[in-house]
C-alpha cells in the first residue's frame, strides 16, 4: 500500500473515530498519531516536531487563570447585577446574559463560559417562571460569536494564530468588527427568535429584588488578584510583540503569577487543567504531520485550487462556508487542524491573511449550527435536560441554522468589503 | 474472649434499632417536596426518608440534608451558585433545580434487614451524606429505621457505659 494511501486511511479512520464518539476522542487522536509513527510514516522525532508547544501551553496557561476564576464568583455577580438592572424584563436579561457569554467566551473557555453562566440562568429563569430554553439557546450562539472574537477566545483561533504568527492584536482588529456585528444582529433578531417566550408575571419580577449578588463573590481578595493578573496578562497579548514574547509564554507567566500571589495550592489548580484536551491536541498535532508526510495535503490543496481556479477571492469564500458547513457538524479542532497545512500552501505568496480569517470565521461561527458543533453546545444542552427543559437537536437547529447562515452571510460581505475589493 | 469491638459488630439490626424509638419515614415517588417536607417534620427522629412505589417497596432513600438543600437552593441561592465551579457541580445544580419530586431526588435504595448485623449496617452508613437508613424486610417493606446514633449506642452498651444510659451489658457481675 502507497504512503499515501495508508496514511489516508489512518487520518480518515482517526476522523471517524472523533466524530462517532464511539471511543473518546483523546484516545482516538493519540492513538491516531501514534499509528503513524508505528507503521513507519513518521519518525518520533518528527512527530514531536510537529507539536506545536505554543497552543499546548497556552491552552494550559489559560485553563489555570480560569480555574482560579472560576472560584471568586466574579461572574456570578455580575449576572445577578445585571439582570437586576434589567428590571427583570425578559428580553433585557436575555440581552445580558449574552453579552456576558460572549465577554467570558472571548477571554476564557467554552467550559468556564458554561459553568459560569449556566447555573445563574437557571436560576433567574425559575425565579422568573420562565423556560431557560431561550436563555440557554441565546448563550450558546452568543458563546461561539464571542469566542470568534479573540486569540484566546476558540481553540482553532488559537492554532491558527500560532500557526499563521497572527498575534492577540491581529485578531482583535480583524475578528472583533465581524464578532461585534454578528452579536447585534443577533440579539436584535432574538426578540423575533424568542418572542413566545418573554411574558412574566409581573409579581415575580419583584423576586429577583431578593437577590444579593454581594454573595455571590466568595473570594473577594482572590477575585482583587485574579482580576488584576488577567488584566495584565491580557495586556501582555496586546503587547507581546514589543515584549518579544509568544502568547504561550505571557499566559503560564500569568497563571503561574496568580498561583503565586493567590497561594492556591499548585496539585488541587493543575486538576483544573483538561489534560486530556491537551493530549488531544498533541495526538492531533502528529495525525497532522503524518498526513502532510504522506503528501495528502498537497493533494486536498491542489483540489481546492482546481476548484476556485486559484482565484483568492474564491478560495475565502470556499474555506469560509465550507469550514462553516463542517465545523456545525464535526469537531472544528481537527478539522482546523487539518486545514492548517492546506491554508499554509494555498497562502504562500499571498499579501493578505484573507486565507485564514476565512478559516478562522467558518471554523467558529458554523459552530453554531447544531447541539454538537461545539462543548459549549453539548453542556449547556446537558444542562437543559438534566433541569427538566429538553432541548432537541431539531429545536436547535432551527435557531442554530438561521443565526449560523446569517453570521456566515455577515462574514462574506466583511471578508470581500475588507480585504477583497 | 468477647470485646466491645466483637460484640458491637455481632449486635442485629433488631436489637439496635430498639435502643431509640426512631420512626420510620415513608413517602412515595411521586410525592411533591412540600409533601416530603412535611412528613419529615412531623416524625423529627429520622434523618433518612424512605421512598416506596405504589406497592410500598422501597425504591430510593432520601437524606433529609439533600431535602433541605433542594429547598434552600432557592431561598438562599448565592450560597449554592457560589460553590459552583465544575461541570459536574453545574449539571448537579440543574437536576437539583429540576427536582420536584421525591423520586427526582432520591439515592439509591439503600437499607438493611432486621436479622442484618451493626457491621452491615456501618459498611452501607460509611459515607458523609447519609446517617441512617430505613429497615425493610424479604419483600423490601419498611418495616423500620436505623440511625447512626443506635449504632453509636451499641457500641457504648457494649463498653460497659451503661451508667449513662441506665441498661445492663454482660460484662456486669
Amino acid at each position: 500500500m502507497s504512503p499515501l494511501l495508508l496514511g489516508s486511511a489512518i487520518f480518515v479512520l482517526t476522523y471517524a473515530l472523533i466524530a462517532s464518539e464511539k471511543i473518546d476522542k483523546m484516545i482516538a487522536a493519540l492513538a491516531g498519531g501514534l499509528v503513524m509513527i508505528l507503521v513507519g510514516i513518521i519518525s518520533q522525532e518528527e512527530a514531536f516536531e510537529h507539536i506545536d508547544f505554543n497552543v499546548i501551553f497556552l491552552l494550559a496557561g489559560m485553563m489555570i487563570l480560569a480555574g482560579i476564576i472560576r472560584k471568586t464568583g466574579v461572574f456570578g455577580w455580575l449576572a445577578i447585577r445585571a439582570a437586576r438592572l434589567a428590571g427583570g424584563e425578559p428580553y433585557r436579561i436575555l440581552v445580558v446574559l449574552c453579552v456576558i457569554t460572549a465577554l467570558a467566551s472571548a477571554l476564557l473557555d467554552n467550559v468556564t463560559t458554561v459553568v459560569l453562566v449556566g447555573p445563574i440562568t437557571l436560576f433567574l429563569a425559575a425565579r422568573l417562571g420562565l423556560s431557560p430554553v431561550p436563555f440557554l439557546i441565546g448563550e450558546i450562539l452568543a458563546s461561539n460569536i464571542g469566542g470568534a472574537a479573540t486569540l484566546i477566545g476558540d481553540p482553532p483561533n488559537i492554532l491558527i494564530g500560532s500557526a499563521a504568527n497572527l498575534d492577540f492584536v491581529a485578531f482583535l482588529s480583524n475578528m472583533l468588527p465581524v464578532s461585534i456585528i454578528c452579536m447585534a444582529l443577533f440579539l436584535v433578531a432574538a426578540r423575533w427568535l424568542f418572542r413566545g417566550y418573554f411574558t412574566v408575571d409581573p409579581k415575580l419580577r419583584d423576586a429577583l429584588l431578593d437577590l444579593d449578588e454581594r454573595e455571590m463573590i466568595t473570594h473577594p481578595e482572590l477575585l482583587r488578584k485574579s482580576l488584576i493578573v488577567l488584566g495584565l496578562t491580557l495586556a501582555g497579548f496586546l503587547f507581546h510583540g514589543i515584549l518579544h514574547l509568544e502568547p504561550a509564554t505571557i499566559a503560564l507567566v500569568g497563571a503561574v503569577a496568580l498561583m503565586l500571589v493567590a497561594r492556591e495550592d499548585p496539585a488541587e489548580v493543575l486538576q483544573e487543567v483538561e489534560w486530556p484536551t491537551l493530549f488531544f491536541f498533541i495526538g492531533l498535532f502528529m495525525l497532522v504531520a503524518g498526513v502532510i508526510e504522506v503528501g495528502l495535503i498537497e493533494v486536498l490543496a491542489e483540489g481546492a485550487v482546481a476548484l476556485t481556479g486559484g482565484d483568492t477571492a474564491a478560495t475565502a469564500m470556499l474555506l469560509l462556508w465550507l469550514s462553516g458547513i463542517l465545523s456545525g457538524v464535526v469537531d472544528n479542532i481537527p478539522y482546523t487542524a487539518t486545514m492548517i497545512p492546506v491554508v499554509q500552501q494555498l497562502s504562500e505568496g499571498q499579501d493578505s491573511d484573507v486565507l485564514w480569517w476565512s478559516l478562522a470565521l467558518g471554523a467558529d461561527l458554523g459552530g453554531n449550527a447544531t447541539i454538537i458543533g461545539a462543548s459549549a453546545n453539548v453542556i449547556l444542552v446537558n444542562l437543559a435536560a438534566r433541569e427538566g427543559h429538553p432541548i432537541g437537536f431539531w429545536q436547535f437547529l432551527r435557531y442554530g441554522l438561521l443565526v449560523t447562515v446569517g453570521s456566515l452571510l455577515v462574514s462574506t460581505v466583511y471578508i470581500w468589503l475588507r480585504y477583497l475589493l | 474472649m468477647r470485646t466491645p469491638e466483637s460484640i458491637t459488630q455481632r449486635t442485629t439490626i433488631g436489637e439496635a434499632d430498639a435502643l431509640l424509638e426512631i420512626e420510620s419515614i415513608t413517602v412515595r415517588a411521586d410525592d411533591d417536596l412540600q409533601h416530603v417536607a412535611e412528613a419529615a417534620g412531623a416524625h423529627p427522629g429520622a434523618r433518612v426518608i424512605a421512598v416506596v412505589d405504589h406497592e410500598e417497596r422501597l425504591v430510593g432513600i432520601l437524606p433529609v440534608q439533600r431535602l433541605v438543600d433542594n429547598i434552600y437552593l432557592k431561598i438562599v441561592p448565592e450560597e449554592f451558585l457560589g460553590a459552583i465551579t465544575d461541570v459536574e457541580q453545574t449539571l448537579a445544580y440543574a437536576r437539583n433545580m429540576g427536582a420536584r419530586t421525591a423520586g427526582d431526588l432520591m439515592l439509591e435504595p439503600l437499607s438493611v434487614r432486621m436479622e442484618d448485623t451493626v457491621r452491615d449496617a456501618f459498611a452501607l452508613l460509611h459515607r458523609p451524606d447519609i446517617s441512617g437508613l430505613p429497615i425493610t424486610d424479604d419483600e423490601r417493606r419498611v418495616v423500620g429505621y436505623i440511625d447512626q446514633l443506635e449504632l453509636l449506642l451499641v457500641w457504648v452498651r457494649a463498653c460497659g457505659l451503661e451508667t449513662l444510659l441506665g441498661g445492663q451489658t454482660e460484662g456486669d457481675a
